[in-house]
């Protein structure tokens, strides 16, 4: 299986058969995971969100017309499904408690990475919180899973002008919250009389 | 001012490299040559190389377990808790029985078997002591019982646990137990001649399906074993087995010339039990 394309693999899927299932998703969970986990701040949802993208995938097979990547249209079943988790009142209610409770801080199973590391990366977490669920899916396709414009735009069901408004906005709140206070710098340090 | 702020909106895409040339060095020229935006431009670099210290977390190994069960494809996963029952009275009557019946019949076995002394000039000399068992601090087994107070709590890497089972036998103790799978990689290293190396590999020609092909364990063997020098015959009955029992005719032949690279006689298989 490891030699046949996403596309091959895919075909045989529309023909009923699942046994690739394993391998797409050796091959995206990992992504799918990690961009659900810092959209939704939730591990647990985020574990839902990827198993629920793949038996979707499977489901919904046939939608797939190989015109675009697989990986385009995964991220966008992945971002209707985070979408309509933040969606639902009562998970909304829940996130701020989920921030505290459920984040499982990787870094703690990292001992290699430095404080300064661990610092940043509180900082960045808290400050893609403050963005906007379309600003963050925009910036979240853009920084880490390296799409481009024209992809976001179909994943998120908008325009690339829409796109670049959505991740220039992210990257001025971002850069607001985060320059100056990367670890290492120059801090600005406020004296309280 | 309105070039400025045109320009600084190209900025993300001058981080993701998503301007054309012509583009890019226009933008990149007016940075240089305005003051305010080479401020804005170095902020969004370390913007843009701070949320790289997110680090990338790993899907928990459970996910393809559900998706796979919900897919269908694979059993679903058994639950990981396991209930707790508590010993009945009539267990604990029953042991302290077993124990008193153990002890009162190893008495009178022992009285009656006691052998008498024969004095007959035995030396110490003529004693030849047993190989005393050495106690090494690791083996390779299926299943351990470790104490907490033994284990270090350094969890070294990233250990895949899956199938976490708690155990509490007794509420009362104050002790409870954890029991659960990992996968865990070890590296033996030493000479072909220990003994826990020829068990290591004869348990692997012998049980190997998944591990590995087994032609490449037969490779290491023929090259280690060829050696007169670190002939076993431990190694010599594996390779028997694998001749019996594995139905690929390749590997029985791969096995038929490491059998011959041996330095035992020809034409005499060891006894496989």
């Amino acid at each position: 299986m490891k030699h046949l394309s996403d596309q091959e693999l895919m075909r045989i899927v529309q023909g009923g058969d699942y046994s690739p299932a394993s391998e797409i998703y050796d091959r995206y969970s990992g992504r799918i995971y990690n961009f659900a986990f810092r959209f939704l701040k939730n591990a647990e949802a985020a574990e839902d969100a990827t198993q629920e993208v793949f038996v979707k995938m499977l489901k919904y097979a046939n939608q797939f017309h190989g015109d675009a990547k697989l990986s385009t249209w995964l991220f966008s079943i992945t971002a209707n499904w985070c979408r309509d988790y933040l969606r639902k009142a009562d998970n909304k209610a829940k996130e701020t408690e989920d921030v505290l409770i459920a984040l499982p801080a990787p870094s703690d199973h990292a001992p290699d990475r430095t404080l300064e590391q661990r610092e940043n990366e509180r900082l960045v977490r808290k400050a893609l919180q403050a963005l906007t669920p379309e600003q963050r899916e925009a910036i979240l396709l853009s920084r880490y899973q390296g799409l481009s414009y024209a992809e976001i735009a179909q994943i998120a069901g908008c325009s690339e002008g829409a796109v670049k408004t959505r991740v220039f906005r992210a990257m001025e709140t971002l850069k607001k919250t985060l320059a100056g206070q990367a670890g290492g710098g120059d801090r600005c340090l406020t004296v309280v009389p | 001012m309105s070039d400025c702020s045109a320009l600084r909106e190209r900025m993300p895409l001058l981080l993701t490299e998503s301007l054309d040339s012509a583009q890019r060095e226009l933008t990149h020229q007016h940075i240089e040559s305005c003051a305010e935006c080479t401020d804005e431009w170095n902020a969004y670099r370390e913007t843009w190389q701070m949320m790289e210290d997110l680090p990338e977390v790993e899907v928990p190994a459970r996910v393809k377990d559900r998706f796979l069960a919900a897919a269908g494809i694979a059993e679903a996963p058994k639950s990981n808790v396991v209930p707790f029952q508590r010993k009945p009275a009539l267990k604990w009557i029953a042991q302290a029985a077993a124990v008193i019946l153990l002890a009162g019949g190893s008495y009178f076995v022992g009285r009656e078997t006691t052998p008498r002394f024969i004095r007959q000039g035995a030396t110490i000399d003529s004693v030849t002591p047993g190989k005393p068992l050495a106690i090494k601090p690791f083996a390779i087994a299926e299943t351990r019982v470790v104490d907490a107070d033994a284990l270090s709590p350094v969890i070294e890497g990233r250990p895949n646990i899956t199938k976490v089972q708690f155990l509490d036998s007794d509420a009362s103790d104050n002790q409870i137990g954890l029991s659960f799978d990992i996968t865990s990689r070890w590296t033996v290293t030493g000479n072909p001649k220990e003994k826990s190396m020829v068990r290591l590999l004869s348990y692997m020609l012998e049980n190997e399906s998944a591990i590995s092909p087994r032609s490449t364990t037969l490779d290491l063997v023929r090259q280690a074993y060829s050696n007169p020098a670190n002939a076993d015959p431990e190694i010599a009955g594996a390779l028997a087995k694998v001749l019996r029992n594995d139905e690929h005719a390749g590997v029985r032949i791969r096995a038929v010339d490491t059998l011959n690279a041996l330095p035992w006689p020809r034409g005499r298989l060891p006894a496989t039990p």
